[in-house]
């Protein structure tokens, strides 16, 4: 999942020193079609391609429960009961197509070199879906750089997150579920 | 699961159907950065 172009994936590909195919997805692909909104996700398919496990969000290759599920399946075992049979993507078709366009139309600005206006098409995008994680970080990506390298400043994305949740809602900018209910919320509208 | 065709990142056609002849398959979804 690489918003910004497959150059930016290729020091991480380097460094894991992968065995394994790693593909990049610029435009969405398969978040659209699996409907997921945050990574790091895992997905386990059969020969008929039909998922026989997945976890949206969460899934570590350092967890054992994880690491159980796919050692399972791929010793021909079932792998056990799902985490999520699908990810929860409320968005209707139209809704969807419309923020994978804005993200394309955001990688191709990217590419030109024109990164105000690649933001801008991107907050379009996270207008339509504010709970997308993958798009959010997108722009604080491009945004500040200085807290995703060399380290991941992960009190800044939190303290990030809460205040722009925050002042999304009160400038009412809502879910596809509408506004949320601050005191209806987990930790009294404060996540 | 829907099929779906993307590339690595030295720009080498990889397409699911064509990955699932060969045995199930095991995706991981991450960003490298994140």
């Amino acid at each position: 999942m690489e918003h910004s172009g497959r150059a930016a994936a290729q020091p991480f590909v380097a460094a894991a020193s992968a065995t394994f195919p790693t593909v990049v997805d610029e435009h969405g692909v398969t978040s659209d079609s699996l409907g997921f909104k945050a990574v790091p996700n895992g997905v386990l398919v059969d020969e008929a391609g039909v998922i026989r496990w997945a976890k949206y969000g969460g899934f570590s290759v350092e967890n054992a429960e994880d690491v159980a599920a796919v050692d399972r399946f791929l010793a021909g075992d079932d792998p056990g009961p799902s985490h999520d049979a699908a990810a929860p993507y409320r968005l209707g078709p139209t809704e969807r197509e419309l923020v994978a366009t804005k993200l394309r139309l955001g990688q191709v600005l990217a590419g030109l070199g024109r990164g105000g206006e690649a933001v801008a098409a991107w907050r379009d995008a996270l207008r339509l879906d504010p709970e997308n994680l993958t798009i959010r970080k997108q722009i604080w990506a491009a945004e500040h750089p200085e807290k995703f390298h060399p380290t991941i400043d992960w009190d800044w994305q939190r303290a990030q997150l809460k205040a722009e949740r925050e002042q999304e809602i009160a400038d009412g900018i809502c879910g596809p579920d509408g506004c949320p209910v601050p005191w209806a919320t987990p930790n009294g509208g404060m996540a | 699961m829907r099929d779906f065709e993307l590339t690595d990142q030295a720009e080498r056609a990889w397409r699911l159907a064509d990955a699932l002849k060969g045995g199930a398959m095991v995706l991981v979804f991450y960003r490298g950065d994140w």
